[in-house]
């Protein structure tokens, strides 16, 4: 049975009914339902504006809840309705059109076209979750119920942006309104289960609106987390993305806590025994709520050290690097490390952060000459930080350290980074360094140092540098042919003047 | 990961030239290209990039700050047969930078892109192949 739904007054704008918090719940079911089954009406399912039934057209309930009252997705017109105005679909294509329009007036050159062009299409959609106060959970619908379009598609890739973006704003529409009125919560949560729901449909599509929409935004809540834990349990099936799943019960963790609806010592808990007892997407989510919890770091570094875990060692030694404090991190990235995660890529981002903490780290390590291993990551990490200090912690390297591999990594982060003196003079002083200049493995490996003085076009340092390796004994055929090949790229001809 | 991986480069390296007299019974063992994704911004592109040999994907809407690029290379393992293992190159790994590049005018951010900034050798790896020692078969 049809119920007719108001389209004014904004619905968002007073508490939703119970009732229709679930059934909103239905509608992107539905949608997927209806088309995986072609059951939509042939008008619906003939082109773009499948996506919305038009305004004044009679009211169409969703084919799959037909014995319920229709969605809120499906509007009908009260009696004392205003003039029709555009329906989902239209708004959605003229915003299309514009979008091609100021794409073309763009490529064109005409600034003050596409700039002119540009606002129509904010004048356009700002109208359309104006007049549409359900755009969203029609975006959702069409989100849920059509594929990714080609890559040659415009229009209908333009269509899908709009689709996502009306979603977006929605979601965050209600958002606001839930904070400024608790009382208005019911209606946010309704349209984030709604998109958990259709998260499974597909990979791509659960990538899409996972990433787009909820991830590592403050959406999920309570409500939602026995959606969220069956797509983490489908994901241990192998039946949804497991990235996807770790980081929808990352996000919603976090939501818990920062919302005040799970205690951490709750969180903690759960966390803990999905670290031991979960599946992947469980125990790596677990493992990322616990590493940044004080009280419990030393039970996942035990963990690292004791299952060499080499994967969840990386991944934890990059969340380390980004949310933890610098020397707190360095405890969870030298873990990594020691276990053998040694990928140079957290060090960078720590390095990015905070140089110092990487410096005080490595000038421990070198005056008990310890941990050699570890002195090259940190060099590496503050090396390529670009700054000043960075630099002065590679040059104390190479001036200082008294392992060769390490130096050699400081020779790599100055001739990428601390100009074209300080390059050509820190090549030229590892070749002085017989454990360098003679070894021909490291000797090889400084040969590729020099593509960085190539990229910063420093010809004559090449130039110089190229005439001395030529003539080191310990070049292999190998490295003379990287080296030749640099140079060739280099330099005309890849002719030295010597 | 094999125990005698956890052996240095450098030191393994030098293996060869006890097969003079003795064969080490090492070979070498693939380790696949590989990419590390730095943190994300958002951005209405993400990346999908042929970088070093390895095609390097982000979330659609996420360009990533750096990735660091490891070619294929080798290491060294034990080995039932007679061989050792020499060094034949080596492959550089790369820390490439991106940025967002919004071109914000269009409304519809159709073409946003996630920008290759600057690609920079941050070190190198070894290439290595296995060979059938001499004649020695003594085990070291």
């Amino acid at each position: 049975m049809a119920v007719p739904v108001p389209v004014r007054p904004d619905p968002a704008a007073r508490p939703a009914p119970r009732r229709w918090r679930w059934l909103l719940c239905l509608a992107p079911l539905a949608a997927i339902a209806a088309v995986w089954a072609g059951l939509l009406p042939a008008t619906a399912r003939s082109g773009p504006a499948a996506a919305s039934a038009p305004r004044d057209a009679p009211p169409v309930a969703a084919p799959a809840v037909a014995d319920a009252p229709e969605s809120p997705c499906t509007r009908t017109p009260v009696d004392a309705a205003p003039p029709a105005a555009s329906t989902f679909a239209e708004f959605v294509e003229r915003l299309v059109a514009i979008g091609i329009d100021t794409s073309r007036l763009d490529a064109a050159g005409d600034r003050e076209g596409a700039e002119a062009s540009d606002r129509r299409a904010r004048a356009e959609f700002a109208a359309m979750m104006e007049q549409l106060p359900d755009a969203e959970c029609e975006a959702l619908a069409a989100l849920a119920g059509r594929g990714e379009p080609r890559a040659d598609d415009v229009p209908g890739r333009l269509r899908r942006q709009v689709w996502n973006l009306a979603l977006r704003i929605g979601l965050e529409r209600r958002h606001r309104q839930a904070l400024a009125a608790p009382a208005r919560r019911p209606a946010l949560d309704t349209l984030v289960a709604a998109t958990l729901t259709a998260l499974p449909a597909g990979d791509a599509l659960a990538h899409e609106l996972a990433e787009g929409q909820l991830e590592n935004r403050p959406y999920l809540a309570a409500v939602h987390e026995p959606a969220v834990l069956d797509l983490v349990a489908r994901s241990g099936e192998h039946r949804f993305p497991a990235d996807v799943a770790e980081a929808l019960l990352t996000t919603l963790w976090h939501n818990l806590q920062a919302n005040g609806e799970r205690g951490s010592e709750e969180l903690a808990a759960l966390a803990l025994a999905l670290f031991h007892d979960g599946n992947e997407s469980e125990r790596r989510a677990a493992g990322r709520l616990l590493v940044r919890d004080d009280r419990w770091r030393a039970v996942v570094l035990q963990h690292l050290r004791a299952a060499k875990d080499l994967e969840l060692a990386r991944e934890l030694a990059l969340v380390a690097a980004q949310q933890l404090a610098p020397a707190t991190a360095l405890e969870v990235l030298a873990t990594a490390a020691a276990v053998g995660a040694d990928t140079t890529a957290p060090f960078l981002l720590l390095g990015h952060r905070d140089v110092g903490a990487l410096r005080q780290a490595y000038e421990q390590r070198l005056a008990a000459d310890t941990d050699p291993q570890l002195r090259n990551l940190l060099v590496a990490g503050g090396g390529f930080a670009g700054t000043p200090e960075g630099i002065e912690l590679a040059r104390l390297a190479l001036d200082s350290d008294p392992d060769a591999d390490v130096r050699v990594r400081a020779v790599f982060a100055l001739t990428a980074s601390a100009g074209a003196a300080l390059g050509e003079s820190a090549v030229a002083r590892a070749l002085d360094d017989p454990r360098i200049g003679a070894d021909p493995q490291r000797l090889g490996a400084l040969v590729q140092a020099l593509d960085n003085l190539a990229q910063l076009g420093l010809s004559n340092a090449l130039d110089r540098l190229g005439q001395r390796l030529r003539l080191m004994p310990a070049l292999t055929p190998a490295a003379r042919a990287d080296l030749e090949h640099i140079l060739a790229r280099a330099l005309p001809g890849g002719r030295t003047s010597r | 990961m094999h125990a005698l991986s956890a052996i240095p480069l450098f030191a393994a390296a030098a293996l060869p030239l006890l097969a003079q007299t003795a064969c080490p019974h090492t070979k070498t063992k693939d380790i696949p290209a590989s990419y590390v994704m730095g943190p994300t911004v958002d951005c209405d592109a993400g990346i999908n990039l042929a970088i070093g040999g390895v095609t390097v994907t982000s979330a659609q809407r996420a360009c990533p700050l750096f990735a660091v690029v490891t070619p294929t290379h080798q290491e060294i393992v034990k080995s039932d047969l007679a061989t050792r293992t020499e060094q034949n190159g080596n492959a550089q790994e790369l820390l490439v930078t991106f940025h967002c590049n919004p071109h914000y005018l269009l409304f519809v951010r159709l073409s946003d892109t996630c920008d290759l900034d600057r690609t920079q050798v941050i070190g190198a790896v070894p290439l290595l192949r296995t060979i059938e020692c001499e004649s020695a078969t003594t085990r070291i």
